[in-house]
């Protein structure tokens, strides 16, 4: 592949290393725009194969803060040409925001220490950064999990969250995928919109039990 | 003040690439030299060959995949590279404008630069180059 033609650029349209750059070019240059369907489940799928990194190299994090973690994972969308911002305004500092033309996505971060870490996260996403427009309804809440119990963390956050219609009015878990550590909701938003959430854990928990293991966490201390 | 803006350059991109793998950071401060250093003339039909040349890496050490992610990343964030197509017939290249290949993407069909008619299984035929960017050009024009 010493050179590109068009059939190699479409083949390359399905490649996680260059499917965001190309979808991204042909925008910019080309003036074909993706529907925002397709723009959120490209997000999400990018921000799955960057937290897989962020999970295997989990000893590395263990004492970072909740912005240095964001950072990356900014970082990591902008090297695949995606227009990703961390600490942008958009009525208040959002934690990360893409946009893609007209169209945004904003996630708010966390440490999941408490249940009522994720809690606010969703508040101050839905109720201050997405505004309810139909191209920019999807966000998520990203939690950063150093315990050893994230099953039993995901699934309490769900049925809690399927009991709160109080405080996110019609709210209703819509998509849980067995074994993935993430849940989507879906409630009214104070426009009168669907607001679409997808809630995804970071599995940061290291506590290795052979000799090694325990001598590099005494010697990261 | 050249080497001062160059600098600045340097350092605000590599800020991004900051958190890459080794291997792909070290190619993108590599393609980001050349660029920023060589003269214009030679900066006006780059390949996904021409980048491997530059960076001096083997495919098992970072695959055309990711070498295309970087070199795309300079068309779209910086904008100092910029893509042209070209139409490769009996090794005779076209040039074509960027909105005969739009059409293309469209119609289905492109039409050939010199007479017009169709041309038969363009996909395969017309090629993608990189170049520098008018961009970029004004920037070395400006600050050098």
């Amino acid at each position: 592949m010493s050179t590109l033609n068009l059939s190699d650029i479409e083949r390359l349209k399905n490649h996680p290393d260059t499917k965001s750059a190309l979808i991204q070019y042909e925008y910019n240059v080309l003036g074909l725009e993706e529907s925002y369907s397709s723009f959120v489940e490209r997000i999400n799928s990018e921000i799955d194969n960057i937290i897989q990194k962020l999970e295997a190299a989990s000893n590395y994090y263990q004492t970072a803060c909740e912005d240095s973690l964001t950072y990356y994972i900014c970082s990591c969308l902008q090297q695949r040409s995606i227009n990703a911002e961390h600490g942008s305004y958009s009525n208040g500092e959002t934690d990360l925001k893409v946009s893609y033309g007209s169209y945004k996505w904003i996630a708010e971060a966390k440490w999941f220490r408490q249940y009522e870490n994720a809690y606010e996260g969703m508040r101050q996403l839905v109720t201050r950064y997405i505004s309810g427009r139909g191209s920019s309804n999807h966000g998520a809440v990203i939690l950063y999990n150093k315990t050893s119990n994230s099953a039993e963390k995901i699934k309490t956050l769900q049925n809690n969250y399927s009991e709160m219609g109080a405080e996110f009015k019609n709210i209703q878990v819509t998509a849980v995928v067995p074994g993935s550590f993430e849940f989507t909701t879906t409630h009214t938003h104070s426009s009168g919109e669907n607001i679409v959430v997808r809630h995804r854990l970071v599995l940061l928990h290291h506590n290795p039990e052979d000799k090694s293991g325990r001598k590099s966490k005494i010697d990261e201390k | 003040m050249v080497m001062e803006i160059d600098r600045e350059i340097k350092e605000d991109l590599m800020q991004c690439w900051s958190y890459a793998p080794q291997n792909e950071r070290y190619a993108f401060e590599r393609l980001l030299n050349h660029i920023l250093d060589e003269p214009q003339s030679r900066l006006n039909h780059l390949t996904i060959g021409s980048f491997r040349r530059i960076i001096n890496l083997n495919e098992s050490d970072l695959n055309n995949e990711k070498l295309l992610k970087i070199a795309l990343y300079l068309v779209n964030k910086p904008q100092l590279l910029e893509v042209g197509y070209e139409l490769i017939e009996d090794d005779e290249a076209w040039p074509l404008e960027i909105s005969d290949v739009t059409e293309a993407r469209k119609t289905g069909w492109l039409a050939h630069p010199d007479d017009g008619h169709p041309v038969y299984n363009y996909q395969e035929r017309v090629t993608l180059y990189f170049a520098q960017s008018q961009y970029l050009i004004k920037l070395k024009k400006g600050f050098r």
